[in-house]
């Protein structure tokens, strides 16, 4: 058990509540805690992009990106949608090629 | 100031063949030099893209890494916005809305991919997209 400061209580308190209206029951803070924890965890790219918003973007990562068109340059790039129907199964050949 | 990229600008960025490829590198360079502000995008739209470069490079393997890099490698362009509940919510009006008008019997449906970009950037204040075709306007400022 430790003691963690909570920037705007007021949310946890909001969360507490509407998880009550659906539960039927008062989860207690820590319960809830606990699971944003288990949450955070298992959504941890959206944590990350939480934690730092905004990827860098340099003129190296510029040069790179410009390169993956000619490392793939021998690579097909095939538009027919009679070919990528074999690719596809019915329900994303109407996603993908409706 | 931010702009939204869709999926066609990926999948111009991926492969010289794409019919957007010379547009896509052209709007990498002015987005490099923050033009257009903070760049973002979102998970469904990479779930598009992953599928369109799979079926079109069929299945190629590093095309496929390539793909992952731009979203959540270390070429990482956009921060991806994740859908929430109440952006799932405005998705679905959008889409219900767009796709019942008398006038949208005679146009193309609005995809619900599409309509989460629109349900994203009003959520976010975004107000530019970066796409080569979909319906957006009247909603949000084309860059193409």
């Amino acid at each position: 058990m430790s003691v963690v400061k909570i920037y705007n209580k007021n949310r946890l308190d909001r969360l507490i509540a509407k998880l009550t209206l659906r539960l039927g029951r008062k989860p207690t803070q820590q319960e809830v805690v606990d699971l944003c924890i288990e949450l955070g965890e298992n959504h941890f790219e959206s944590l990350i992009s939480k934690l730092h918003p905004i990827p860098i973007f340099d003129e190296e990562k510029l040069k790179r990106i410009q390169n993956i068109s000619k490392e793939l340059k021998d690579v097909p790039w095939d538009i027919k949608k009679e070919n990528q129907k074999e690719l596809l199964n019915d329900t994303d050949i109407d996603i993908y090629l409706f | 100031m931010a702009i939204f990229l869709d999926t066609g600008f990926y999948l111009g960025l991926i492969h010289s063949k794409d019919k957007n490829f010379i547009r896509a590198q052209e709007l990498l360079i002015e987005i490099q030099t923050g033009k257009f502000g903070q760049i973002y995008s979102s998970r469904l739209i990479m779930a598009e893209t992953a599928t369109i470069v799979a079926v079109r490079t069929h299945k190629n393997p590093k095309s496929l890494k390539k793909a992952r890099d731009l979203f959540i490698g270390d070429l990482q362009i956009a921060t991806l916005l994740p859908l929430t509940e109440i952006t799932e919510k405005i998705t679905w009006d959008i889409f219900i809305k767009t796709n019942s008008t008398k006038e949208s019997s005679k146009k193309k449906i609005l995809s619900f991919v599409d309509s989460s970009n629109i349900a994203l950037c009003k959520e976010h204040e975004i107000k530019n997209i970066l796409a080569f075709d979909g319906d957006f306007k009247g909603w949000l400022k084309v860059t193409s």
